[in-house]
């Protein structure tokens, strides 16, 4: 849990780095085709995903992209709303078809500080991690002085999204399966 | 009273936020509680700090942003003390360039801008965070303040105009007593202070800050101070580093000279043990620390006060922290020559 004291939603503090026709643009260069999918996580999925994230993980609607070149799945993007300080964190985690973190970008911020975090430099670090890594603070992932909640909820925001396409494939693939 | 007033206005004020269309304005702060077990005198707790911070995006470029510090109950009677520590209008033109009026933490150091309980890892600050650099350092200014990057490396510049340090340094308390008032200035002179950091690579940081300003009541004498700070992280450690020195003109009974800094080592610990103890818990860490740190109130004679602190605290949570540390004062000064030992404790959180 993160601490709120008091926040009002507003427009103002947004800050729009990315809308998300141009981060696809910027994940997926190579792309012939990508497709999108609002996603709704049951129970089940978001117990399996806070078992293996070791922290509680809201669930709620999300899209999920796919990246094909020429009929062929590349990678996978999920657009993910994580809770900052005060205001939630709009981000794209790009996931390859291994379940390894491709590339991400924030894409609106909210806070009145930390705004580093959409940084290449800060983002960087989480490229080639796949889920067997921590994301924790202090250990594998460095965080931004005076933004150390945005730091963490990209970071835990990032595992989360490995674990997201991942249970939603093998959920697909079992679906599949049973239809077989 | 005066408790009562400014209590009933903060929350008439946050009642008609509630219900405000227009602005994003948020509302939090900090507090912590301390304990102090100091050898040879009584020991004691101490309500330290409740610090409310609101601040309003009133315009997509315009921000306002405040810290109103309440000090041991803030009730004067109490030796308590309500204080404003922030109150600053940014105009933002370009993130490489925003203008700052208001008052505002003065851009000297790491310590002073990030002095929030619940963001330092002990109890205490560094000697030379308190004599020589005064944190918290608050002063009313007018100026500038940016960022910008090349590369990969990350520029952030701070420059203001400030009514400046007066004539209150000691040899005791060092600049500390110094610190200006929000109302007045001792002399015409303003004085102007500055911050140039850069960030070649995520963790890693370097700056420079640089104060000059009469402090006499003329106007005709200078006190300046040059400090320069370095901050390396790495995984679970990190390294911080300050020094500065102050130099005072025609500074007559007053040293002419003092400087101060301090080293300090931090390793993060035990975060896979704590998770599987406290499952409950997102992300809990241990956090061991190491500073050694001096100040010389008068370098002409070596008026030298060295601090050791050892410690430790624990981070439930990111903005909940119990600390608990061991601290030695060395004085080598010609009026004492004695040492200090203490054991110092807190609870601090953000919220």
């Amino acid at each position: 849990m993160v601490p709120q004291c008091f926040a009002e939603e507003s427009l103002l503090f947004e800050q729009r780095y990315f809308t998300v026709p141009e981060a696809l643009d910027t994940l997926f260069p190579d792309a012939t085709r990508v497709s999108s999918e609002s996603v709704q996580l049951t129970d089940a999925d978001i117990v399996a995903i806070e078992d293996a994230l070791g922290w509680d993980s809201s669930g709620g609607a999300m899209h999920l992209y796919k990246a094909y070149a020429s009929d062929e799945l590349i990678s996978y993007a999920i657009e993910l709303n994580e809770l900052g300080k005060y205001f939630p964190i709009t981000f794209m985690v790009k996931v390859s078809k291994e379940y390894v973190v491709e590339d991400a970008l924030v894409l609106v911020y909210r806070e009145k500080v930390g705004a580093s975090v959409r940084k290449r430099r800060f983002l960087k670090q989480f490229f080639s991690k796949d889920k067997t890594h921590p994301f924790m603070l202090n250990l594998d992932v460095d965080g931004i002085t005076g933004a150390t909640i945005s730091s963490a909820t990209i970071s835990s925001g990032i595992k989360k999204a490995i674990l997201v396409v991942e249970q939603l494939q093998v959920r697909q693939l079992k679906n599949e399966s049973v239809l077989d | 009273m005066k408790q009562l007033l400014s209590v009933t206005l903060l929350l008439s004020v946050l009642g008609s936020m509630l219900v405000a269309a227009g602005p994003s304005r948020t509302f939090g702060g900090y507090m912590d509680t301390e304990f102090y077990g100091k050898e040879g005198d009584n020991s004691k707790f101490v309500a330290h700090r409740v610090v409310l911070d609101f601040a309003s995006q009133v315009d997509e470029r315009i921000l306002f942003n405040s810290e109103i510090e309440y000090e041991y109950g803030g009730d004067d009677g109490n030796d308590g003390v309500i204080k404003v520590e922030k109150a600053y209008v940014d105009f933002k033109l370009s993130d490489a360039l925003v203008q700052r009026s208001g008052i505002i933490v003065v851009p000297f150091g790491h310590v002073n801008e990030y002095h929030d309980s619940d963001v330092r890892d002990t109890t205490t600050r560094p000697l030379y965070a308190k004599k020589i650099v005064p944190t918290t350092w608050s002063d009313t200014a007018f100026g500038v303040h940016g960022e910008f990057d090349r590369n990969d490396t990350e520029f952030k510049y701070e420059a203001y105009l400030v009514n400046g340090l007066n004539d209150g340094v000691t040899l005791n308390n060092g600049v500390r007593s110094a610190r200006p008032s929000f109302k007045t200035d001792n002399n015409g002179d303003k004085a102007f202070v500055g911050r140039l950091s850069a960030s070649p690579k995520l963790g890693t940081v370097i700056g420079t800050s640089y104060y000059r300003g009469a402090y006499d009541d003329n106007g005709e004498n200078t006190l300046s101070i040059f400090g320069i700070d370095g901050f390396y992280k790495k995984g679970r450690y990190e390294f911080l580093a300050e020094y500065a020195t102050v130099s005072l003109e025609d500074s007559g009974d007053l040293p002419s000279a003092m400087n101060g800094g301090y080293v300090e080592v931090r390793s993060h610990v035990l975060q896979d043990f704590l998770k599987r103890q406290f499952s409950y818990l997102d992300r809990p860490v241990i956090t061991l620390v190491a500073r050694y740190g001096f100040v010389d109130l008068d370098t002409a004679a070596s008026e030298t006060i060295n601090r050791i602190t050892v410690g430790a605290n624990f981070r439930p949570i990111e903005s909940l922290v119990y600390k608990i540390e061991y601290q030695q004062d060395e004085y080598d000064l010609s009026s004492n020559n004695s040492t200090d030992k203490s054991v110092n404790m807190s609870v601090a959180l953000g919220f």
